[in-house]
């Protein structure tokens, strides 16, 4: 009996290129579901670098703007749709680090009322994400830009480098100083 | 691979060997069982843990995708004659300038290139005594090794 070779798996091809050249072409269909398809990271890029839900909010509406306006621009030779979009996002973002709000104190995020189903578990988890937002509001927006894309997008160190025009072991210092400034804060146990 | 090194490795990438420098990661793993080190990878996986669900955790937001779709696509300005002709335009409007903006010589001491305000520039490297007529200082002026300062100038 011979063994088959089991074969790779088929990974279907993205649809953003092709939605992308669509939007260059002017299609407003493509550009709505290329939208959809990019907001929800963006928003989630933007917020968790700006630690500001509103300025997310007008971060990803220029960025899907300059999507559509600029749409010629983009060069598949030089990287994805989601590649530039990110890129478009991360720069917008880091040009408005000057205009963030003051950070909240760290003791501000003891007390968070909870309505999940289990109130202790939940307290905790929403005691411990209240902290870390807190925490989050100390560091620079680079910071935790490098943060958002290396756990949430699981980009190497080279890719962000690239997003933030940095060198890899810049980004490796970046992120070493940013979570010992997490652990920092994080350990100081709230006030009473 | 020393322990500060794979402690630098641990602090930056975290706990998960997978996003370790590829061409490190053996060289941390064998030193896993080190106090230090183990220490550091408890400490990082407790971390890691929070900034996965703080990374991921879905944010909202409205955006409003009609009022996009109003606005005028840009063209891009085509990559050949237009921008060759900007370019070349600007050179020469540039160059024009120098020339029109160049002092006239004086007639009776030409003095190359003494600007006080650079440090070591204050010594000329040439200096022209005599009329406009065309003297052997004056041609040597014009063929002067320019000093660093006046390198940079030109």
């Amino acid at each position: 009996m011979s063994i088959q070779p089991v074969p790779p798996p088929v990974v279907p091809a993205s649809p953003l290129p092709g939605l992308m050249a669509r939007v260059t072409a002017g299609e407003t269909a493509a550009f709505n579901e290329l939208a959809r398809t990019l907001q929800g990271p963006g928003l989630r890029l933007a917020d968790r670098t700006l630690n500001d839900r509103a300025a997310a909010e007008d971060v990803v509406q220029i960025a899907l703007t300059r999507l559509w306006t600029l749409a010629d621009r983009y060069d598949p030779a030089r990287g994805s749709v989601e590649g530039w979009f990110r890129r478009i996002v991360i720069n917008l973002c880091l040009d408005r680090r000057r205009a963030l709000r003051l950070v909240a104190p760290l003791e501000a995020a003891d007390h968070v009322a909870s309505d999940a189903p289990d109130p202790y578990q939940a307290a905790v988890a929403n005691d411990q994400r209240s902290r870390l937002d807190a925490a989050m509001a100390h560091l620079a927006a680079r910071q935790r830009a490098a943060l958002v894309l290396f756990h949430g997008d699981g980009l190497s160190m080279a890719e962000i480098a690239e997003m933030l025009d940095a060198t890899p072991k810049a980004v490796e210092g970046l992120l070493g100083r940013a979570r010992m400034e997490l652990r920092n804060l994080l350990a100081v146990e709230p006030a009473e | 691979m020393t322990i500060d090194r794979a402690l630098e490795i641990i602090a930056a990438h975290g706990a998960d060997a997978r996003r370790w420098p590829a061409d490190e990661r053996a060289a941390v793993l064998a030193l896993a069982a080190d106090p230090q080190v183990a220490a550091a990878l408890a400490e990082a996986r407790d971390l890691d843990a929070m900034l996965a669900d703080w990374a991921v955790a879905p944010a909202m937001g409205t955006i409003d995708l009609a009022a996009i779709t109003r606005q005028p696509q840009q063209q891009a300005m085509p990559q050949t004659a237009s921008r060759g002709w900007i370019l070349g335009g600007a050179m020469a409007a540039a160059i024009a300038g120098v020339i029109a903006l160049a002092p006239a010589r004086d007639t009776t001491s030409t003095q190359i290139a003494s600007i006080s305000s650079f440090s070591n520039a204050t010594v000329p490297s040439a200096t022209v005594q005599g009329g406009p007529t065309g003297s052997d200082a004056e041609a040597f002026a014009y063929v002067f090794t320019p000093t660093a300062d006046e390198d940079d100038l030109i």
